[in-house]
């Protein structure tokens, strides 16, 4: 990581020296900036990031403040200035047991797809990595549903799991089913096809990323160790799983972090219902926010959720360089 | 490319080591056991049937007739029904949510290269102070989802009148693209050696003529890749514009179209499945043709670079 940037500056004054005294020789695009070459070479770099951090703090940086602001605020709706509330959103929300059950939801909802999704990825990776016949039309059946719009997902996903349609009728091919599942009108069984959904559109891209991983394990290993007599199994179990680990923990994160904020295949497969029983802290904050108009509660939610996922994230985060170090 | 810490290069004379009859399969040499090999294709099965089950069912649905679509759930229609796509190609509401949808996915490449190219170039080749604040933010976007943004960002967007439009959606999309894009591009531009940057500096190229002349010609490929990945991203939007653009239904891009036909009392799920597949299909053929450059970006995360 730091080698280019150690070359640029050992070599940046007598270069950039260099070229200055041929600029006035040879007027190359010069951009017009400043021509003290030390200077420039600070204020361009920042020049540089500009578009990038505008743009970032446009979107997120303002609006995160703006939150914040609101969590404090009686605020109900567009048109309304808002009235300052100090902690009361807070409050009201920790003695909602709505509050409590939809938190619970949104455990339930993260940990098994992240769960599931880590341990199927694997395995596809697994795959991945092996030579078959048919193998680069595998490659690119499976990757597909990454590049599907998951709210077009969810929509063909929700269609196919009505009753009396192609899920079930799927099922039946296997074995006797009970008449018809109701999938999504009720829970237990909307949880499952939820989560069903969620681990679907989830696998396809960590297995891809895990099976980057275990490419770059060296070849040499594999065949020191078949020397010594290790089966396949002990293969990847000592040599493969070992290896990837700092990818199968970015991967976990990155899917706890997505599954965590999922919006589109819960809105629009039950849109949280029946009587929010499928609701997570997303989609609960959003039908505060905009079918209730309650903006100043769903921005206490908003505060609340990015304050759950930093705490998580950092635990995290710093769990993976401490494991990483001692690896 | 030095994979894994610790451990030390290997040298490539290693290889020559194997015999040269066996085929290479797999991970390590030598055949597969006839069980594992079972077990492959259980697996190979299994991943391919979930994978395309949607797709399965978008194609199943839009060429069965409502009528047939009310009788027993069957995967084969029992007789083609053009209907549908005919139904839908003469509707020309269609064609605007296409235009939309391409306006905006056009629309998030475009901000995603012009932000992210300079500040992967800088991030990826220079050392100032500050470059690991802005690499830490960016690292912290990441933690962000849409939702959370949705209530300040639709009061701002009130505010400056960005409400109900394109460039609005656009711009919150990029923003939630440009992590990782940025991501890409850094691993792209590592990839190219520093020497020809050095040889081109000390032929007079400043820094915007070096990433202009030199660094942007070599990395096609890249940039081909990041701008696509934003592409589909773009093309694939659906929270900003299901909230920003409910007002304005003329500026809704397809994915926000079909769902607010799902919300109708009598879904043509025929002509919605249609749809679907028109939706999908320009992002599958864009995502098959970048899958090699995605895998590099894969790659050099993995490698921990």
């Amino acid at each position: 990581m730091t080698s280019p940037g150690r070359i640029d500056r050992a070599t940046a004054p007598s270069i950039g020296a260099e070229r200055s005294a041929q600029r006035s020789a040879v007027p190359v695009s010069t951009v017009g900036r400043s021509s003290r070459p030390r200077r420039r070479r600070l204020d361009s770099a920042y020049l540089y990031l500009a578009p990038a951090g505008l743009l970032l703090g446009f979107v997120f940086l303002y609006p995160t403040l703006q939150s914040v602001w609101l969590a404090f605020q009686r605020n109900k709706g567009i048109n309304d200035p808002g009235r300052f509330t100090g902690i009361d959103n807070f409050v009201k929300l920790w003695n909602d047991p709505l509050f409590w059950k939809i938190t619970g939801q949104t455990f339930l909802w993260t940990v098994g797809v992240v769960a599931i999704t880590t341990v199927l990825s694997y395995l596809l990776a697994l795959i991945l990595v092996q030579q078959f016949r048919g193998k680069a039309i595998f490659r690119t059946l499976v990757i597909l549903p990454a590049a599907t719009s998951l709210a077009l997902s969810a929509v063909v996903w929700g269609f196919a799991f009505q009753p009396a349609n192609l899920v079930n009728h799927t099922l039946a091919l296997f074995g006797p089913t009970k008449g018809g599942i109701a999938w999504l009108a009720n829970v237990p069984q909307a949880w499952v096809a939820l989560i069903f959904v969620g681990i679907c559109v989830s696998v396809p891209l960590t297995g891809v990323m895990l099976a980057a991983a275990m490419r770059s394990v060296p070849r040499e290993l594999y065949e020191a160790s078949s020397i010594d007599g290790a089966s396949r199994v002990s293969q990847t179990l000592r040599i493969t799983l070992p290896l990837t680990r700092t990818m199968l923990l970015i991967t976990t994160l990155a899917n706890f972090v997505v599954a965590f904020n999922s919006f589109p295949i819960i809105f629009v497969m039950t849109g949280g219902g029946p009587v929010n029983r499928t609701d997570i802290l997303a989609t609960w904050l959003y039908q505060k926010g905009f079918q209730l108009l309650d903006f100043g509660m769903a921005s206490t939610l908003a505060v609340v959720v990015l304050g759950v996922l930093l705490v998580l994230s950092l635990f995290y985060v710093h769990l993976l360089i401490h494991r990483t170090k001692v690896g | 490319m030095a994979a894994v810490r610790g451990l030390p290069e290997a040298p490539p004379i290693v290889l020559d080591t194997r015999p040269a009859a066996r085929p290479k399969r797999g991970h390590g040499p030598g055949g597969r056991p006839v069980g594992l090999s079972i077990l492959l294709w259980v697996g190979v099965v299994a991943f391919t049937l979930l994978s395309v089950f949607p797709y399965l069912v978008m194609l199943s649905t839009t060429f069965k007739s409502g009528q047939e679509l009310a009788g027993p759930a069957h995967w084969i229609p029992d007789h083609f029904d053009l209907d549908g796509i005919a139904r839908t190609l003469s509707d020309p509401s269609i064609w605007g949510y296409f235009k939309n949808s391409f306006y905006i996915a056009a629309g998030t490449t475009l901000v995603v290269l012009l932000a992210g190219i300079p500040a992967a170039y800088v991030l990826a080749r220079h050392e100032f102070r500050g470059r690991k604040l802005f690499l830490d933010l960016v690292l912290i976007t990441q933690m962000f989802s849409p939702v959370v943004l949705l209530i300040p960002l639709f009061r701002l967007y009130k505010e400056v009148g960005l409400l109900g439009s394109m460039e609005g959606v656009i711009i919150a999309g990029s923003a939630f693209t440009l992590p990782f894009s940025i991501w890409l591009l850094t691993g792209f531009f590592r990839a190219i050696p520093v020497e020809i940057e050095e040889a081109a500096r000390i032929d007079g190229y400043g820094r915007f003529g070096i990433l202009v002349r030199v660094i942007l010609p070599l990395s096609i490929p890249g940039l081909v890749a990041t701008g696509m990945y934003a592409f589909i991203i773009g093309w694939n939007e659906f929270i900003f514009a299901v909230t920003f653009l409910t007002a304005n239904p003329a500026n809704q891009p397809v994915s926000v179209g079909v769902f607010a036909s799902i919300g109708k009392w009598d879904i043509d799920w025929q002509r919605l499945m249609f749809m679907a597949i028109l939706g999908t299909a320009p992002v599958l053929a864009v995502f098959a043709a970048i899958q090699k450059q995605l895998d590099r970006g894969f790659a050099s995360i993995a490698s921990g670079r």
